[in-house]
């Protein structure tokens, strides 16, 4: 009993540490990039207070401005859509064809969908080239669609990218209370479905939502990837401005932009107490609201016209993707033509080659990522104590933390960190900066079918003899393996939709299908665009198609074990 | 002024019947009971008058309330209160609130409603409940404070699932006729389903059996 207690210590501060350290590291390293100046770099005439520096940097408040209001309306956005949503799963159930889209759309990584919205959106892309053709004007307008200076554009592609996150978060909520009963008894008081989900169910999964709502608020107050394709361009968003910054040749601008990393984390803590603050707001009047006893009909006339607008705009993502897949095969599609004129398989021949290399580094950091996140996870499983309260909520939490602090506020301490150590640059490196993202994806996918093991099973196992570590791997291992295959694909996804810990970790000399994308995004031939994005695309949904087949092709008689299609 | 059923007929998509040409006539402040065994679909019987019956099912027949056919309206236009053995009070809702929820609006003002709640709880026997948290009441209260919640929603008839099933001996018959009498005094119609005889005993109404078919 001594020995699991303290091996399950052992274990948890391992994974904490590993979790956790890389964030306090860099954070620790900003300060001593701001205060611990050299004196040398003063000597050339510079400022010599990062801070005042960071102040007068061009657009700095711009760039404040628009992450601030692309980040909070965008999730403000996603969540009234995908709460709208869900509410078709009270009128008649989510039709698969729905749940596939959702999947596809929430599989796909970020730069995927954003390069996707440029294709459709941009003034030469395919809704003008509709109009175009519909109409007689030449040209492509000359005005800013994609990368507008209020960030509308990111907006829309942060909420196609979100808004699935949530809808496939509010669908596991749900299960986790009796609709059915509480719909019955509301609806026996004179309630409509829609005041009954507003009224009665949304109040109830909140606290379920709640987390993961946070975690796209970090995400769209702080993300680079979409930002530097769709955001505005000249001050960009807060993330991207630091980013240049980071990477400049100008060495001194490496203090300002840690000042600015910090003020990037401070600003996305400040938000959060905010909502915070909103949501307790929302709460005591939302209770004086539902103590009025209004049975008002307005929700059931606009839920069905919201539901419906959120289906589009999932459609809208699906198709953005559709057109990277089409652009992949166009060998001529010239303005303002709507279909490509000629398309063959010229381009994945030419450009493909050359994409290999970066696949194959994709492929081999998101494996290495996802299979050491499953080994800590088990680890961490393996030596848990049922009745211990700190697992129970706290733990949980903190391995939870990476996905609630900006990437570009500690990343690039950390990789100045690592340059110390020797480690900059290193494939190690890399790996585990994008474990902190898969890790807690890992964790929470693995945690409930863990713990939901018959415990019979291994008192059986016992009472034959069988130790322990047998039973882990002979036992408990094949009976996850569908879970543990669930867990794979997404943490290959997350993986391979990750850019700044690459670009920051890797030093530059490890490239990825996404740091190639980004790279050509600045202006590339659509056709390889194409091509990138829809390799990139297919990574992920061949890992959540093979989660869903191989369990059911090796339990095919063993009704018990089912595959991910729960 | 009643709640009529007529031929009232169920059955399993593509299956079996479950009930079989039903007629009964539930007259003003009256309590029906319907008695059977479980499994014989009472509970079905119940969500098909109060419009919670599930896609699985075929309903034929008739169902009218003061004259108006129920059948085509959805559960919350009914205007039917039901009474589950184990009522849902909203664990997001403190009891007071629940029962604040179930107010009809027609009650205007912060002040009326709360005194109109306050009396609904002091009726119930639970005074000085108003800010208490759901999960803390006993299977007694919730029952009490669930059946003000529905009265409070002023129901024009009252369907009762097996309602004191799940209580305790001791106090079955307190609830029960708590309930039985609020019924009386507002004089709607009520259709309850149990297995238990005392229970149609008790209400004093008519009753019919419905046996496995």
């Amino acid at each position: 009993m001594r020995v699991a207690l303290n091996s399950g210590i052992v274990v948890r501060i391992l994974v904490l540490t590993i979790i956790l350290g890389p964030i306090v590291l860099g954070l620790f390293q900003n300060v001593v990039s701001i205060f611990g100046q050299k004196p040398s770099l003063e000597i050339v005439g510079l400022s010599a207070n990062p801070l005042n520096t960071l102040l007068i940097v061009p657009g700095l408040v711009t760039a404040v401005i628009t992450t601030l209001f692309t980040g909070i309306v965008a999730t403000a956005i996603s969540l009234v859509l995908a709460f709208s949503f869900c509410i078709i799963f009270l009128y008649k159930g989510v039709k698969p064809r729905k749940l596939a889209i959702i999947t596809m759309l929430l599989s796909a990584p970020h730069v995927v969908v954003a390069i996707g919205l440029t294709f459709l959106m941009a003034p030469s892309g395919w809704v003008f080239r509709l109009f175009a053709s519909l109409s007689d004007f030449e040209s492509p307008p000359d005005i800013f669609i994609v990368n507008d200076p209020f960030g509308v554009s990111l907006v829309v592609g942060l909420v196609i990218k979100e808004a699935p996150f949530l809808i496939f978060v509010i669908m596991a909520s749900i299960t986790q209370i009796p609709v059915q009963r509480n719909l019955c008894e509301a609806r026996a008081l004179g309630y409509d479905l829609a005041n009954c989900w507003i009224r009665v169910i949304v109040p109830q999964i909140w606290p379920l939502v709640r987390l993961p709502v946070f975690v796209v608020l970090a995400y769209s107050l702080a993300n680079v990837e979409m930002a530097v394709v769709l955001g505005p361009t000249n001050p960009p968003v807060l993330s991207v401005l630091l980013m240049r910054m980071f990477l400049s040749p100008d060495v001194t601008f490496l203090a300002p932009a840690s000042a600015g990393a910090l003020l990037q984390v401070l600003l996305v803590l400040a938000v959060f107490l905010i909502f915070y603050l909103l949501e307790m707001w929302i709460r005591f009047f939302g209770k004086m609201w539902l103590c009025l006893g209004t049975r008002s009909a307005i929700f059931r006339i606009i839920f069905p016209w919201m539901a419906q607008f959120s289906f589009c705009m999932l459609l809208l993502g699906c198709f953005a993707l559709f057109l990277s897949f089409v652009w992949s095969f166009a060998s001529h599609w010239r303005w303002p033509s709507v279909f490509p004129e000629t398309m063959s398989t010229q381009n994945w021949i030419r450009f493909a080659p050359d994409l290999i290399p970066f696949l194959g580094n994709s492929i081999f950091i998101a494996s290495s990522t996802t299979l050491s996140a499953i080994i800590l996870a088990i680890a961490w499983f393996q030596t848990e104590k049922r009745d211990d309260a700190v697992n129970g909520k706290l733990l949980p939490f903190a391995i939870c933390i990476p996905l609630f602090i900006p990437q570009i506020g500690f990343l690039f301490g950390l990789n100045t960190v690592f340059l110390k150590t020797g480690l900059g640059g290193s494939w190690f490196a890399v790996i585990w900066s994008h474990l902190l993202y898969v890790f807690p994806y890992v964790f929470i996918v693995l945690a409930n079918p863990w713990r939901s093991i018959d415990p019979r099973i291994a008192k059986s196992a016992s009472a034959l003899g069988v130790g322990p570590f047998k039973q882990l791997l002979f036992l408990k291992i094949p009976i996850l393996i569908p879970s543990i295959l669930a867990a794979s694909a997404i943490g290959i996804s997350v993986s391979i939709a990750q850019f700044l810990p690459t670009l920051f970790l890797g030093g530059g000399r490890i490239s990825t299908l996404t740091t190639e994308v980004i790279a050509l995004s600045y202006g590339a031939d659509r056709r390889i665009l194409g091509v990138v994005t829809t390799l990139q695309a297919l990574v992920p949904w061949i890992a959540y198609a093979a989660a869903f087949f191989i369990p059911r092709y090796i339990y095919k008689n063993r009704s018990g074990l089912g595959g991910i299609s729960s | 002024m009643s709640l009529i059923l007529e031929k009232i007929t169920i059955s399993l998509k593509r299956g079996k019947k479950l009930i079989d040409g039903l007629s009964l006539n539930v007259a003003k402040g009256e309590i029906f009971t319907v008695m059977g065994p479980s499994g014989t679909g009472k509970s079905t019987l119940l969500d098909a008058v109060g419009g919670n019956l599930s896609e699985n099912f075929d309903l034929n027949g008739e169902v009218t309330l003061n004259n108006q056919d129920l059948l085509v309206l959805p559960p919350e236009k009914r205007n039917i209160g039901i009474l589950y053995q184990d009522a849902i009070l909203f664990p997001h809702l403190s009891v007071g609130e629940n029962l604040a929820f179930g107010l009809k609006d027609k009650k205007q003002g912060r002040t009326m409603r709360r005194v109109e709640i306050d009396k609904a709880l002091c009726q119930a026997g639970l005074d000085g409940f108003y800010d208490r948290d759901p999960a803390t009441l006993s299977g007694g209260q919730r029952s009490r404070a669930a059946l003000m919640r529905t009265l409070l929603s002023q129901p024009a008839a009252l369907l009762l699932d097996e309602p004191f099933s799940k209580l305790d001996l001791d106090m079955r018959e307190e609830i029960r006729s708590f309930v039985f009498s609020s019924i009386y005094k507002r004089n709607i119609p009520a259709l309850m389903v149990t297995h238990d005889p005392t229970d149609a005993a008790a209400a004093k109404g008519s009753s019919v059996s419905i046996q496995t078919i």
